[in-house]
């Protein structure tokens, strides 16, 4: 463990000097000491989440996930199918550990717009009629960490793009416990919240409640693992992982969201007009090909099969196209049945790699039509060119574009997305 | 759409009279942390930035920098940076996340040190300030007490108004002097009022519906995306 994290540090020591040349050698004598903090004092220019503000460049970089306590990602790199198994299941705490629940004494209140405020046991809930649906589950950050001065410091797909996992969920369909307690008309939005040290909550529209949210206490076979929300959490399918409360405790019915610090701050997205976007709710289509991928080597020219997942918080998965040309080709990768709504859909496409230099991409296809946009496609939604990322500090939220890994002739895999071939 | 999906479950939920028991108002008002920006939510209780000062210092400082600047936890105060709550529409978040979460344990010392850039390994530290704050420690028992009463147990209510008001304060957004309570801090007007997308005329987030393109702002898609024709199943599939 030790080890690995001077690893990371020594990583992101040397992205630091790359970056400090990429914006003109604007370094500062903390550098010496502290090397993200260096990054952090450049004007650079900042998008996502945090606020914008020209004057100041004192952001920290976000630094949930393998360095976080209990926080991990999931190894996507070494993922085969679509289930994600519950110890390899990503955990993202925002500091707040995972609380220790005694599930025998663990309730659930439900109360605000309702005409019988109600209190049910873990064992009154599983008593009720149970689903189990197969969804991912996918942070709204994922991925995000798309400038230079972040992703120098990730080196795998786990690291990129480990803050997804998909499972088959049991529970109870939100709506059996709403109709138990009986809703009431002004009711327009649902706010569930957290046991954990900061009582986590977001809002989610009571539409969704109808719609397919569910009650859940089992992951993949088992009881939830406690990372994941042991003994009862809130599945919002296909919204941004941070509205599926983990440990919950409450559910309050609301004529209005209750703004809550999450809501207003990290999981916004300023984009460069000034403006935060806020409540984006469902993640958009996206894929990534996990083998091969970033800090993969292939041993030589060979046969091999190109494999990846994609997903929508939308819908399921229409068409897969990988491109092995940056881009320039596309081809229909095959998709493995089942293929699921608001989940993983894992698929594959053979390919002989002759040797010479190559990058490898996915685009993705969901059943509403939507497209996974390329970077420029992306950076154009946010006003922006492409190589404003570069210099961009801060996690962005729903960061979905199509990620290029370049493998060199010795068959050593890398993060392609700045190489000046894959920037159109 | 909704109204449907309410009678196929009706339709498929067996007899649940004896499942789950009524909640006591008592119950419902010791659970219930949740502030809404009408104020609904707020208990009594009342307090300045003048106030707040001295209870800053003692119990936020250390993680917060002195003036609220940021230090190991996030910059509060200033207008322009990035706080907790003053660059939000509502103030009300400002005092709901101070009851419910503040003063917050602090991060193992390596997530500390990793957190401010600094090299696990190398020697705290150069602001001065110490690794921990010297004062009670948010632990598992004081989360029981909040969740089982509503009570923090390191701050009163009176407290939190003047934390809030001091935050604003620092923040230019209200005088030294000015009483936060249940009736004022829903009143506030916080400037960052319409930095946020969507917001509907009345103020309010406009209501969702799934798969409504109205409630969509600015997918992240390819302008190329366009609806399948009808009857389109998935491209390739293989069983």
């Amino acid at each position: 463990m030790k080890s690995n994290r001077r690893q990371f540090l020594t990583g992101a020591a040397k992205g630091t000097a790359l970056a400090g040349l990429t914006l003109g050698g604007i370094r500062s004598a903390s550098a010496q000491t502290s090397p993200y903090y260096a990054l952090t004092k450049t004007p650079a220019r900042r998008m996502g989440a945090g606020y914008f503000d020209p004057g100041r460049g004192d952001v920290q970089p976000e630094f949930w996930g393998d360095e976080y306590p209990e926080g991990r990602k999931t190894p996507l790199g070494d993922s085969l199918g679509i289930i994600t198994p519950n110890r390899e299941m990503f955990v993202a705490n925002h500091q707040a550990p995972t609380p220790n629940i005694d599930a025998r004494k663990h309730t659930l209140l439900i109360h605000g717009l309702v005409d019988r405020p109600m209190v049910f046991t873990m064992d009154d809930l599983k008593r009720l009629p149970s689903v189990s649906r197969v969804h991912y589950l996918a942070c709204a950050g994922n991925g995000g960490a798309i400038g230079l001065a972040m992703r120098r410091r990730y080196t795998t797909v786990q690291q990129m793009y480990g803050w997804a996992g998909c499972a088959e969920w049991t529970g109870v369909p939100l709506s059996t416990v709403l109709n138990m307690v009986g809703v009431q008309k002004e009711a327009k939005w649902i706010v569930p919240e957290s046991v954990d040290g900061k009582k986590w909550s977001m809002s989610s529209p009571l539409a969704k409640a109808y719609d397919d949210a569910m009650l859940i206490y089992g992951q993949n076979g088992e009881l939830l693992s406690p990372g994941n929300g042991y003994p009862l959490r809130l599945l919002v399918p296909g919204f941004e992982g941070t509205r599926n409360i983990k440990w919950l405790r409450k559910l309050k019915l609301t004529d209005q969201p209750a703004m809550s610090k999450h809501e207003i701050n990290v999981y916004s997205n300023l984009k460069n007009d000034g403006k935060a976007r806020w409540y984006q709710f469902a993640m958009e289509v996206g894929g990534i090909i996990t083998f091969p991928s970033a800090a993969q080597k292939l041993p030589g020219p060979a046969s091999y099969e190109i494999s990846g997942v994609a997903w929508s918080g939308g819908g399921s998965i229409h068409r897969v196209e990988v491109s092995v040309d940056g881009g320039r080709t596309w081809k229909d990768a095959q998709l493995q049945a089942p293929v699921l709504r608001k989940a993983f859909t894992r698929f594959r496409l053979p390919w002989r790699w002759d040797g010479q230099e190559a990058v490898l991409m996915s685009r993705s296809t969901d059943d509403t039509g939507d497209i996974q946009p390329s970077l420029a496609e992306f950076s154009k939604i946010w006003r922006v060119t492409p190589d404003a990322w570069l210099t961009s500090v801060g996690t962005v939220q729903h960061f979905n574009a199509t990620q290029p890994w370049r493998i060199d002739r010795d068959g050593n895999v890398t993060n392609g997305m700045w190489h000046p071939s894959n920037n159109t | 759409m909704v109204l449907l999906s309410c009678v196929a479950a009706l339709a498929q939920t067996p007899d649940v009279k004896d499942i789950g028991r009524a909640a006591t108002p008592e119950e419902v008002q010791a659970w219930d942390l949740t502030v809404l920006p009408s104020g609904q939510g707020l208990p009594p209780g009342k307090g300045t930035a003048k106030e707040g000062a001295p209870v800053f210092v003692k119990k936020c400082a250390m993680c917060h920098g002195p003036e609220g600047e940021g230090a190991y936890a996030s910059r509060l105060a200033g207008g322009q940076g990035r706080p907790v709550g003053t660059k939000g529409p509502f103030a009300t978040t400002i005092w709901q996340y101070i009851r419910r979460a503040m003063p917050l344990y602090p991060l193992s010392p390596n997530a500390m040190k990793l957190r401010s850039g600094l090299d696990p390994n190398a020697p705290l530290e150069p602001s001065g300030a110490p690794l921990y704050p010297s004062g009670a420690l948010w632990g598992f028992q004081d989360n029981e007490v909040l969740l089982k009463t509503g009570v923090n147990p390191h701050l009163t209510f009176d407290e939190i108004y003047a934390l809030t008001a001091f935050i604003l304060y620092k923040s230019g957004i209200i005088t030294e002097d000015t009483v936060m309570d249940q009736e004022t801090l829903p009143k506030v007007e916080m400037p960052n009022r319409s930095g946020y997308i969507p917001m509907g005329p009345d103020g309010k987030v406009p209501e969702w519906k799934p798969r409504d393109p109205k409630t969509r702002i600015e997918p992240h898609v390819s302008p190329n995306s366009k609806p399948l024709p009808a009857g389109s199943g998935p491209v390739n599939v293989v069983p």
